[in-house]
């Protein structure tokens, strides 16, 4: 029984008031003085235990009344009470992908189903349903209301997708349908396993919703799924180096989390392709033991590569104890690299003219070599005057040590104007400038580069959260706060850039910014030893290691990106076919074709013309949300009823939820009638000899 | 102080023995024993139940008023008017309680005894006090000295068990072991005690000869025990305490009462004891005049 009104419980209380009554009016009786007490004693002895036992029953009946009206103003709603009039009924389904948690031999969708189909089963005659199936945008709903038994039959036809829960966009629309029903009695029925992903990302939603119904709609909320057993997910896989060369064998790093409450037990992890030439044992696979709830860690896996210029690959993650399988797994679309030449254009170093600048990022970047022995991994070393007649196609990124910021003069000026439309057809650009005393705006870059105030400074590491720098926020990384910068240059992202580190002060440290298909980057820490502690520090390899990873994987594989098309392809009626034999519309955009929709099913989504079979067409990957199964405990029922507005509307039990609904008010207050006319006669009979 | 219309009604009916008594002073008058011969007293106003034999026709003939003659009795006799004290009698408002109630009617009774040159005692009944009446006598000093022994008597309220051993029966049983002579028996009492008990001495006094007069003295509040609400009954002899709800078992005290009140009637008639009921709520006045008429009635049947 669930009590809309749970406060005026506190009503019961009054149920001590005929109790005191009773006891306060026996032990004060009027007294008087008696001579005919033989009389007295014979008629009591007769009398008394039947006095007793009517004094006994008409206290129980104005306790009972008591009861029952604090009973009957607490608006209980009992499943277990045959409703009185037609009802409107709403009936919210979760299918967010926690819904397909294993249950006890079946799923929390098959439990969800079973409730949804009870509750519509035992809606009074003439009572209206409509089913409306919510992951984070409506997924599914019967669009009109209809008979409770067709909306029923409609439940089979509800399957949990891969995308995170957000309750408040199913309830916006139920609360649209309630309100114009010209029913008096409505029901709204949530029914939902209460991962936090779906309902505190849109709490105050919401609550707003949950307001905007009409008055007296009896709204319950429904509990699906025990909290216990572990979850592991794959939160993403990404190649150590950031970028993948063909032919060779590279380490990926596949991240792991525990989002579970009990330990997760025998944990693997298997990296491979997923084309249909591979099965799944073939995949390369790391032990990893056990996990802890709530911990998360990285498996390094490697993979061997080979020529093709994109691979789906998929991290997958098993354990004995896993409970749900949909985040279990993660896509992605990795490019291939055939080669990747770098060319480090640095200065002659003004007391040793056989030393250029650049040689320090030159060898930085030579340990990025994903693999030992690759030949089509190679970094070259020139001076501004060589780089400026290179042959740019055989470069993929150039790394440009310290710039000066004056213009460096007609060999520097003439080599980063060559570079840009390189860069905007996807090269790579890593530009470190120099303060050289002068800002002269004489190529497209230098707009970006400045001096910056004079002295030593250090790295903001605050700066770096949410960017791909994070981890230099954290021990032992973040020892890059330390690092002493001198006379530091400030830059500045390009148009449609980010900055990714600050200095002390605010100016911008580290940006990286797209350009065409290309990316630039640009690092004002100090190029050589005479700018700063940079170059020498241990620190110095894996901070240019994540800024090229991030600046040559860009645009690879977004988890969320369409695939970006450069040749011929029909601009209409394509369509994106995945998983599950799912399609969805697809639309030319700038940035490429887009579904029309995110995809309701996580893996390889593939573009093709409509009726055509999607071959080598382009595609893109789609993952499952990482929030959704993380936190695997459902609310509690204190944050359910806070973000309710509600009290008592969560609905625990393990009975089978019935209609029920306000109507049980009107039985409670049949009985109390019953109940007061029993009080009338009992005190009228009470009050006759006995 | 008595009712004067009381004892006026009281003195024009008389209260004669109905049953052959002994006279105080043997030769003074007739003997009793001999019948009923009467020497003319005076005149009074004819009220219903007199023998119409001795309305004076002459008298009516020239007043158009009836009258009848009264003749003065021959014999008098000793009257013992035992007065219950027990605690019981003091239930009542103040100034009506039963043993007002009681007072007053003895006191009428004596003083018309003593009119009638017939000799009452009056002896107060007390728990554990002396059972000796004091010595009869037709002066009205000493009638009146009696009403104030009596009046000193009035009861309180006591808190003893010894008390409910049954006042009212030892003083019967006492009085009718003395040697006494035969005589009228006046009792003036609720008789709030084991029935058998009252009975018992009753009959002993009967068995003595005595000519017995009960007066039943209860106050209405016994009679229909009134209130709703509930009460706490503290008993006036013992204090014991009842609590009760009267409207609940009103009916079955009333019950209790009239089952009393019959089983002693039923005794008194079987005794030839003539008694009546007065209650202390109502004014006096006319129970004990009917009574008295009443049994003029039936001592006129007997013949």
């Amino acid at each position: 029984m669930i009590f809309l009104a749970p406060w005026m419980l506190l009503g019961s209380i009054s149920a001590g008031v005929p109790i005191a009554l009773h006891l306060l009016h026996r032990g004060q009786p009027k007294v008087r003085t008696w001579a005919a007490m033989d009389f007295l004693r014979k008629s009591l002895k007769d009398t008394s235990r039947r006095i007793k036992f009517r004094n006994l029953l008409l206290l129980a009946a104005r306790v009972l009344i008591c009861l029952l009206a604090a009973l009957a103003l607490a608006r209980p709603t009992a499943a277990w009470l045959p409703s009185w009039s037609a009802t409107e009924a709403v009936v919210v389904m979760d299918v967010s992908a926690s819904m397909a948690a294993r249950e006890s031999g079946t799923t929390r969708m098959d439990l969800a189903r079973r409730e949804a189909r009870t509750f519509l089963e035992s809606l009074p005659t003439g009572s209206r349903a409509r089913l409306i199936a919510v992951s984070d945008t409506i997924e599914n709903e019967s669009g009109i209301s209809t008979a409770p038994a067709r909306a029923a039959a409609d439940l089979e036809a509800m399957t949990p997708s891969d995308r995170r829960g957000d309750i408040a966009a199913g309830l916006a629309l139920a609360a649209d349908h309630l309100r114009g029903s010209s029913l008096s009695s409505k029901a709204l029925v949530i029914i939902s396993d209460l991962q936090p992903s779906g309902w505190e990302s849109g709490a105050g939603r919401i609550r707003q919703e949950i307001d905007r119904l009409p008055g007296g709609t009896a709204l319950r909320v429904r509990r699906i799924g025990e909290p216990a057993g572990s979850n592991l997910q794959v939160l993403g896989a990404a190649p150590a180096a950031g970028f993948v060369l063909a032919g060779s064998r590279q380490l990926w790093h596949v991240r792991i989390k525990n989002g579970g409450v009990e330990r997760a037990t025998d944990v693997v992890v298997r990296l491979g392709y997923a084309d249909a030439a591979t099965r799944p044992d073939e995949a390369e696979a790391t032990p990893l033991g056990n996990i802890a709830p709530g911990e998360e860690r990285v498996a390094e896996v490697s993979l061997q590569a080979d020529a093709t210029p994109w691979r789906r690959v998929v991290a997958r993650v098993t354990a004995a104890s896993d409970r749900l399988d949909r985040d279990d797994a993660f896509y992605r679309v990795t490019r291939v690299r055939p080669r990747l030449n770098t060319l480090v254009v640095g200065a002659v170093a003004p007391r040793d003219k056989a030393v250029n600048l650049g040689i320090y990022w030159k060898q930085a970047i030579e340990a990025i070599n994903p693999a030992i022995g690759a030949t089509n991994f190679k970094v070259l070393l020139q001076t501004p005057e060589a780089a400026s007649n290179a042959d740019l196609d055989t470069i993929d990124m150039v790394v440009l040590a310290g710039l000066p910021t004056d213009g460096g003069g007609a060999a520097w000026e003439s080599l980063v104007g060559r570079l840009e439309p390189w860069v905007r057809r996807g090269g790579v650009v890593l530009a470190v400038p120099r303060a050289s005393g002068v800002t002269k705006p004489s190529t497209w870059l230098a707009p970006s580069i400045a001096h910056g105030a004079a002295g030593t400074s250090h790295v903001d590491i605050t700066s770096l959260a949410g960017s791909v720098l994070a981890p230099f926020a954290l021990p032992p990384l973040d020892a890059l706060g330390r690092v002493a910068i001198i006379n530091p240059c400030t830059v500045e992202a390009l148009q449609g850039g980010r900055v990714l580190a600050r200095m002390n002060g605010g100016a911008g440290a580290i940006t990286l910014s797209p350009l065409g298909d290309g990316t630039v980057s640009l690092i004002g820490l100090g190029s050589s030893p005479d700018e700063g502690d940079l170059v020498l520090h241990p620190l110095f390899v894996p901070l240019v290691q994540s800024i090229v990873s991030e600046s040559v994987g860009r645009g690879e594989s977004g988890r969320h990106s369409p695939w970006h098309w450069n040749g011929e392809m029909p601009s209409t009626d394509l369509v994106y076919s995945g998983p599950q034999g799912l399609t969805l519309p697809a639309r030319a955009t700038p940035n490429g074709f887009e579904p029309e929709g995110l995809p309701r099913a996580a893996g390889f989504w593939t573009l093709a013309p409509r009726g055509s079979t999607p071959a080598e067409a382009p595609d893109f990957a789609h993952n499952l949300d990482a929030v959704e199964g993380t936190g695997w405990s459902p609310l509690p029922s204190a944050r359910i009823d806070e973000i309710l507005g509600r009290s008592s509307a969560l609905d625990s039990s393990n009975a089978p939820m019935r209609a029920g609904g306000p109507e049980a008010l009107g039985w409670i207050l049949l009985v109390l009638l019953m109940v007061l006319l029993g009080e009338g006669a009992l005190a009228w009979w009470s009050g006759r000899p006995a | 102080m008595l009712d004067p219309e009381l004892l006026a009604r009281v003195r024009a009916l008389g209260l004669k023995a109905q049953k052959l008594v002994d006279g105080l002073r043997v030769g003074e008058l007739a003997s009793p024993r001999k019948g009923s011969s009467v020497e003319f007293a005076q005149h009074r106003e004819y009220v219903p139940g007199d023998d119409l034999r001795h309305v004076d026709w002459r008298a009516y003939a020239r007043t158009e008023r009836y009258t009848v003659k009264e003749y003065q009795q021959e014999t008098n006799f000793i009257a013992y008017m035992l007065v219950d004290s027990s605690a019981s009698m003091g239930y009542g408002s103040s100034g009506a309680t039963k043993f007002d109630r009681a007072l007053l009617l003895a006191g009428v009774a004596a003083t018309v005894l003593a009119a009638q040159s017939d000799a009452p005692t009056l002896q107060p009944l007390i728990a554990g006090g002396t059972n000796s009446p004091p010595s009869p006598s037709s002066r009205r000093d000493r009638v009146e000295r009696m009403l104030e022994t009596l009046e000193a008597a009035r009861p309180s309220p006591r808190h003893d068990d010894a008390t409910r051993v049954g006042v009212v029966a030892e003083a019967l049983n006492d009085l009718a072991a003395r040697p006494a002579r035969r005589g009228m028996v006046m009792l003036f009492s609720d008789l709030l005690e084991p029935l058998p008990a009252v009975l018992d001495g009753l009959r002993r006094l009967r068995v003595r000869g005595h000519d017995i007069i009960v007066a039943q003295i209860l106050h209405g509040d016994e009679l229909n025990l009134p209130g709703d609400d509930l009460i706490r009954y503290d008993d006036l002899e013992s204090g014991e305490q009842l609590v009760a709800q009267p409207a609940v078992i009103r009916d079955r005290y009333r019950q209790e009462v009239q089952a009393w009140l019959d089983e002693l009637s039923h005794g008194c008639v079987g005794l030839r004891i003539d008694r009546f009921l007065d209650r202390a709520d109502q004014p006096a006045g006319d129970s004990f005049p009917q009574f008295l008429s009443r049994r003029r009635q039936m001592a006129r049947r007997r013949g």
